[in-house]
Parts: structure tokens; sequence; C-alpha cells
């Protein structure tokens, strides 16, 4: 039998131009990371990108909070949960400057560092940036950044340092690149808003399968680096 | 318990169109489900259409990135290819559906695997992968909530985006009610809430317990060597980071040059297809887990499929592999939403469907889909990517005319009704106000009865009354179209 990657390739090269100059176009392409159209509303930046963000954010269901420093995050993660009733286990990405935070508001809930499990009813993590555009954060997995901490709790909490805010996906893009050395992690989300589904008669019901509640907490400070 | 609803008896095969259909036509349940799809996702996509003044020219420079893509498509598939493979994932080749399913089985073999949980996936829907996987001892289970419904129902999707979306809430419940008694669920729920909760309960389980991940792949990016899924549940995403193995199945017309080509087309499909700026979730799955990494699979697989696209490519319906699965064609066709997925017998469906199954399912079978249309041109004027479907539908109408696989009656109707269809006033009297006069008409003749237009047909649309003189005068011109004089019809 003959090799099916040779030919299907060899299919597709009978029915496309055989133009000169094809490869040189694709390695521009690839190499050149040109943006598209860009919206205007995604050309933002400062004050009218974190309102474009919160505002955003909230349309897709989820809650901004801004915090003036690291040392409100604990204390507001407390009154969000009391608010919400959420009593379980609480799992914090092992990022070692939220981990550092003074943990004495946290006392009334199990807390533990690492990979979620199961039984973990929140999940803290801190984002790689935020897209005003959308209202979507960007997040993804690391040495020290679990994926399924977006995913497994039913409350995702999300630290976005305000500097980490950008205006379209593209300069998200742009900013991991230049962070990673052009190495993509193994998974990168792009998170507008809490698990939904329509999938029962076309009604909208929150809490499909991931998290049921998104609140992010948009902290101002140079506490963590730009990304 | 409700009534089990005309999916069950319908045939699944496109030949039995114009049954299916009928049988469509009659079941009122059906019908009830599918008046919402137009009234939700169809104003859903015209006010987020509506609130991004760009929006028109982000579809003329989507529908340019896919051109571009398919101009060059073994180099960017060469591309993405070696971009996994330097990601420590596999990429396997597959020429047609026997090939991906034998492709899975053996990389499920491998692991001993017992379970697969899957994402939502119209390619393994395609290639018949979940029949196959049982076959062979292995269980897949569906988490998409609309595909974990239609698995218990032992029925296909019957809409790209949401498969279950002829099911009413009624339905559900029964369904839930008769297979959750296994997990010691022996409650009725009749909530919406409730009904999630369970399912998202007895699927948590079955995500830890699985061996395998099978996703699809909204897109794959060739600069990069992801794989991108596009989801609301977040289904997808615990699918592919908790079993040991991620195994994406995806078409090959599915790459993309970069990641900002990507996000332009991100703005174009979620508008397109539910009317959210964003889908919850958009994912880039790159290889396996990095060795310093705390979670996600050891092992990471490509299916890419070809199944006939290479075909396509070659063909005068190209145009149809700029397709991003966005559903908006569907939900705005008239013959879609009147007799729902299911009656067109095939794995795609609508007037995207119309095109792709010919070439997945022969056009001998599927000769009829190419017909299932009013010309009213919506699917059209909303596809995103600007596919020009019912000129495709045309082209596979002139391949079936040039085989000889429709009959010299069928043909004759196909001429007039095509000469109806090209005169835009005269086209518009039979699509909006004089259908019920033309079938009649037809069906008296004995030849209009190969299209959807019989007496199910008239009686589910609420068409004002007909102008009948002018109607008449019109239809009497068309009796005297010499057979010769068809050219594009
Ligand atoms: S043909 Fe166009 S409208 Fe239909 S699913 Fe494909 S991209 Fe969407």
């Amino acid at each position: 039998m003959a090799d099916p990657r040779a030919q299907i390739l060899d299919r597709i090269r009978a029915a496309v131009a055989a133009e000169p100059g094809r490869a040189a176009a694709v390695r521009a392409r690839l190499s050149g990371h040109e943006p598209n159209l860009v919206p205007a509303r995604a050309q933002v930046a400062g004050a009218s990108a974190r309102e474009a963000f919160t505002s955003r954010m909230g349309a897709n269901a989820g809650t901004v909070q801004q915090l003036d420093g690291v040392a409100e995050i604990f204390p507001a993660i407390a009154a969000y949960l009391r608010a919400q009733e959420v009593t379980g286990p609480l799992r914090l990405q092992p990022d070692p400057l939220l981990c550092g935070l003074e943990r004495a508001p946290l006392a009334p809930w199990e807390v533990a560092e690492g990979v979620p499990e199961p039984g973990d009813a929140t999940g803290v993590s801190v984002a790689f940036a935020g897209i005003a555009e959308t209202g979507s954060l960007l997040v993804h997995s690391g040495d020290n950044a679990p994926t399924l901490m977006n995913f497994l709790p039913e409350t995702h909490i999300a630290i976005l340092p305000a500097r980490r805010l950008v205006g379209a996906l593209e300069d998200g893009w742009e900013r991991l690149r230049r962070a990673r050395n052009r190495q993509m992690p193994r998974t990168v989300n792009l998170i507008s808003g809490p698990s939904r589904t329509a999938d029962i008669a076309m009604t909208m019901i929150m809490g499909a399968h991931g998290p049921k509640r998104l609140h992010v907490l948009l902290v101002d400070g140079d506490d963590w680096p730009k990304t | 318990m409700t009534e089990p609803g005309s999916a069950q008896r319908m045939q699944r095969s496109p030949a039995a169109f114009h049954d299916n259909a009928e049988q469509a036509l009659n079941d009122p349940q059906l019908q009830q489900a599918l008046r919402q799809i137009a009234a939700g996702f169809g104003g859903n996509r015209r006010r987020a259409a509506a609130a991004l003044p760009e929006f028109d020219a982000l579809c003329d420079a989507s529908a340019a990135i896919k051109d571009h893509t398919l101009d060059h498509l073994d180099l960017y598939l060469e591309e993405f290819e070696r971009q996994v493979l330097a990601a420590g994932g596999h990429v396997h080749w597959c020429a047609d559906a026997a090939a991906a399913r034998r492709a899975v089985l053996d990389i499920c073999r491998e692991v001993n695997a017992k379970t697969v949980t899957k994402g939502k996936s119209m390619v393994a829907e395609e290639i018949g992968l979940n029949r196959f996987l049982e076959a062979h001892d292995i269980a897949p289970v569906e988490t998409d909530l609309g595909e974990y419904i239609i698995q218990l129902a032992e029925e296909p999707p019957s809409h790209i985006i949401g498969p279950a979306i002829h099911k009413t809430k009624d339905q559900v419940s029964d369904l839930f009610h008769t297979h959750h008694r296994a997990y010691g669920k022996t409650e009725r729920l009749e909530d919406g809430g409730a009904l999630v909760a369970e399912a998202r309960e007895l699927l948590r389980q079955k995500y830890i317990d699985a061996d395998v991940g099978i996703t699809g792949a909204n897109f794959l990016v060739a600069e990069t060597g992801s794989t991108v899924i596009v989801t609301n549940e977040g289904n997808g995403d615990l699918t592919q980071s908790l079993p040991p193995v991620h195994i994406v199945i995806a078409g090959i017309e599915k790459v993309v040059p970069t990641l900002e080509d990507t996000a332009t087309l991100l703005r174009v499909l979620a508008r397109s297809a539910t009317g959210q700026e964003m889908s919850v979730y958009t994912t880039f799955s790159t290889g396996p887990k990095r060795k310093s990494d705390l979670d996600g699979p050891e092992a990471f697989h490509v299916i890419l499929l070809d199944n006939g696209r290479s075909e396509l490519l070659h063909s005068t319906k190209r145009d149809i592999l700029r397709c991003i699965r966005c559903g908006a064609c569907m939900n705005h066709c008239p013959v879609y939403t009147a007799v729902g997925g299911h009656s067109y017998g095939t794995t795609y469906m609508g007037p995207m469907g119309a095109v792709f199954s010919p070439q997945f399912d022969g056009l001998d079978t599927a000769k009829s889909l190419p017909f299932a249309s009013s010309f009213c041109g919506r699917c059209e004027a909303v596809c995103p990517m600007r596919i020009p479907l019912p000129a495709l539908m045309r082209e596979w109408r002139e391949d079936a005319f040039g085989t000889q696989k429709i009959s010299s009656r069928e043909r004759w109707a196909m001429r007039v009704w095509a000469w109806v269809a090209r005169r835009p006033r005269l086209y518009r009297m039979a699509a909006d106000l004089g259908v019920r006069i033309l079938a009649r008409a037809g069906r008296d003749r004995g030849a209009f009865s190969y299209l959807p237009l019989g007496g199910g047909w008239t009686r589910a649309r609420d068409f004002p009354a007909p102008e009948a003189t002018s109607f008449m005068a019109a239809w009497r011109a068309t009796e005297r179209v010499p057979e010769k004089e068809h050219s594009d019809g």
C-alpha cells in the first residue's frame, strides 16, 4: 500500500497551482506573524483597556474586582467565598508569590497548593494576560501552573495583574512568544467567563463541566512581572 | 413517557431524504424544537454581527486566510507536522475513514484502553468512530452534553454545533431517568439545572477513569503545531487533560498559518455560530505535557484525515473547504429549519452538508441533498467564509445530471425549478409566496414529489396567501421552457 502521507500530499499538489515562490510565501507568512484586521475596539490600552475588560468579562457572566495590591488578594478571596457560601477545600496554584502571601484570611478553608483534585471547591490561579477586546483571560500550563486549575474546581478565582492587560488577542500572542522564547506551552487557554451549556432545549445553564463561577481579581502594582 | 419522536424512525440514508422530511414535518415535538433555532441562533448572530463594525471586513479577511492556506495546503500541512513532531507529538496521515478508525484503535490498543472520553468532534462522526470502538470492546463516552444526550438516545447529531437540538427538555428528562438508574439516580428530574448537574456529576468520574481522551479541532496552527478546540462547557478540556493520552482528529482543511490568522477566524466563528463574541473556552494544545508540567497527557496524537477533501480541492466545489463549521447556514436555511438535521441522513446537514455529503457519502446516495434547497440564498448571505453555497449545490446537480444519476422525470422538475430560481421576481413568489401552489402543481404532475415541497412542507410553513393571478401567469410561462434552455440549473 502506498504511503498515505505521500499519497495525500501528492493529491493536494496536483490540485494547487505550482507557482514558483510558493515556499517562500509560506515561510514569510509563518515568520512574519502579521496581524490581519484588528478591530478598533481592540486597540485600547490603560484605563480604557481596564474598562473594556471589566465590562466584557461581565457580559461573559464573569465578575471582576479591582484591588490596589497583592496584600488585598486573600482578604478579597475570603469575602467572595463567604458571599457565595463556598466552604469546600481551596487549591492555590503553586505560584511562589501567591503562595508566599499571608494566609491568615483563608483560615476558615482547607488550603493546599498544587494540582487540583476532584474534591476541591475553589481553584486560584494567576493569569498570563487579560484580553480587553473580548473580556478573556489568557492562561497557560507550565511548571507551576496546572491547566486543571481552570477547569476542575466549581469556583475559579483568577488573579490578573493589571499590567498584564492587553487590547487585542494579537497583543497576547506577541507577549506569549516573547515570554516563552517562541516555545508554545503544552496548553494555552483563552477563558471568556464561566462554563455553560445550552444543549437542553436551547436554555442557558451555567456550570456544565467547568467552573460555575469565575471571579477575576484585577490587581494593581508591580509584584508580578509584566508579561 | 413522552413520544419517542421521529428521530427513531428516520432512515440514516440521504436517499431517504424525502420520506424523512415528511416524517419530520409531521413530528410536533421536533417542530417545536426546530422553531427555536431560527429565533435563538439567528437573532443572536444578527446582534453579534451588528455590534462589531468590522464584522463584514473580518469575514472577507477570514475567507482570504483560508484561500491562501488552501493554495499552499501541502506546505502548511508539512509545517504543521514538523511542529507537532518538534513538540513531541505524533501525526497520522489517513487517506480515508477506515484508516483513521484503525489509527485511533491502534493507539488505544497500545495503552490497553478500556474507555475513552470524547469531546465533540464531527470528524469522529464522519468516520463512525463510536460504533467501531464499541465493536472492539472500547467504550466511548461522549462528554459534550448534547453529544451525551444523543449517545444515550442512540441517535446521530442533528446539528453540527447543537447535536441534540432536536430534543425537548421532556425527552432529555426521560433519557436521563432511564439511563441514570444504573448509577442509583432514580428520580425523574425536570429542571434544566438539575439535569445538567446530574450529567456533570456522572461524567466527572468518566474523565478520571478514561485511558484516552479524544477531541476534534476547530483549527490546526501550522506555525506552532497547535490544535485548537472551541467550546462552552469545558468538557473538551477535561477530556484532554485528565486521561494519559490525547488524540485529536481533524480534517486536513483545518490548518491555518499563524496564531494571528487564528485570532481573525475566532472573531467570526463564535459570532456566526451562537452569537457570542467568544466561546467560553478556546484551547490550544501543542504536544504532550512537558517534563516539568504538573498535569496534561503523556502522549499526543493528531489524526489528519483526507477522506475526499483533496478531491474537493481539485474540484469546482473547492470553496467549501473554507468552511469553519459555524452552523450559520443551517440556522438560516428554510429547508433545514423545517425538516431538521436527521432528515438529511448524513453526518453533515443543511447547506454545508448538501455540499460535503455527495463527496463523503457518494453522489449516488446523496444526490437528492443538493436539491434540498429553496434557492433563497440566505445561507450564502450569512456564511462568514463567503462560501457560495447555492452555486456549489448547483455544481453537484450538474454532476448528477452529467452522470445520469437522476431520472428524466426528476430532471424535468429540476429544470423547471432551476428556471424559476434564476428569475428573481418569479423566484421570490415561488419561494416566499407560491410554494403551496407550486408544490400542488408539481405534485399533480407527479414531478415535484422529488423536491422537499410535499404537503407537510407547506403545512409547516406559514406562507401568506399567494397572489394567484400573477403567479399562475408566470407558472404557465415556465411550462413553455424547452428542455435545452437549461444552462446553470
Ligand atoms: S458553510 Fe459557512 S455558514 Fe455553513 S457551517 Fe460552513 S462556514 Fe458556517
